[in-house]
């Protein structure tokens, strides 16, 4: 008697299993789920891929080995023209609020020259922004910076967000002014 | 209960779509060449620099840098070759107070 219902338990969780798979592969092909930029994702949605995403770049960041002169002034000066070029327009710059990236990307990139919240370990976090320049994030607009640009510059740039925060406009214009001599890299 | 379903159901595809989505193009991030405008940075107090801080011995630097530069005989303290390149491919909406204070 109770081999039957052990058997029937399996069989209407299986059975379960199988309609909630056709259900979503029928969801998946009406098309009835909105992608446009500018329709927000239900809460759960939003919870779902914020902590994929934020549990996905921990684990993969946790063992970057962080240079112990990422505060030098020589990695400063090397970032500070990189992330003008290459972040700014997303990320934005000293006395600057919004862009047209900010505005029309969703997510919305994180405005970089806010200082990181209270309690945030400032090793992880240079882990992570290093992993993430270097590697991206899917369906965020974040590129991987990595094909085109070695470790070094990719630090480079870590070190340069570490001030970026507490920098004045005249500050970032200096440290990210190439100057003459020194070439873009794009 | 359903409208956990169909948020659940919600995220399927959106996970999906996220491997299949491409960001935009570096090479739009093309540059030329800036001065750094070192005669902005006279106005700011000294007594606030710390000597050993490296952003201060980065400014330093580059301001160094640049007179060099201009006891060369090169460009003006100030003057920009190239104004906003990444700006200038994409109309920011911004008009923020501190914005033209880099466009002279």
């Amino acid at each position: 008697m109770a081999r039957i219902r052990i058997g029937a338990t399996a069989l209407w969780l299986v059975g379960f299993a199988g309609a909630l798979a056709l259900g979503g592969l029928a969801f998946i092909y009406s098309g009835l789920y909105p992608v446009a930029a500018d329709v927000p994702h239900t809460a759960l949605t939003t919870w779902a891929l914020d902590t994929l995403r934020e549990h996905s770049v921990a684990r993969a960041s946790a063992d970057v080995d962080v240079p112990s002169d990422l505060e030098s002034a020589k990695r400063l000066l090397s970032g500070g023209p990189d992330y003008h070029e290459m972040c700014s327009g997303c990320h934005l710059r000293p006395g600057k609020s919004k862009s047209d990236f900010t505005l029309g990307l969703y997510p919305s990139p994180p405005d970089l020259t806010r200082p990181p919240g209270e309690g945030v370990d400032k090793v992880d976090l240079d882990r992570r922004r290093f992993w993430i320049i270097k590697h991206g994030i899917k369906a965020s607009g974040m590129p991987a910076w990595g094909p085109g640009h070695d470790d070094e510059r990719i630090w480079n740039m870590v070190s340069f967000l570490g001030r970026l925060p507490e920098m004045s406009p005249e500050q970032y214009q200096v440290l990210t002014a190439r100057g003459d001599g020194e070439a873009g890299h794009h | 209960m359903q409208r956990l379903l169909l948020g659940f159901l919600a995220a399927i595809p959106a996970l999906l779509i996220a491997a299949s989505v491409s960001a935009h193009d570096p090479s739009e991030h093309a540059s030329g060449s800036e001065a750094p405008d070192c005669e902005a940075m006279h106005g700011i107090d000294k007594a606030k620099m710390e000597a050993d801080d490296p952003m201060m011995q980065a400014l330093m630097q580059k301001c160094m840098q640049e007179a060099h530069s201009d006891a060369g005989g090169h460009d003006e303290p100030g003057e920009k070759n190239d104004e906003e390149p990444h700006d200038a491919g994409h109309g920011e909406a911004s008009t923020d107070e501190d914005e033209d204070k880099h466009k002279h």
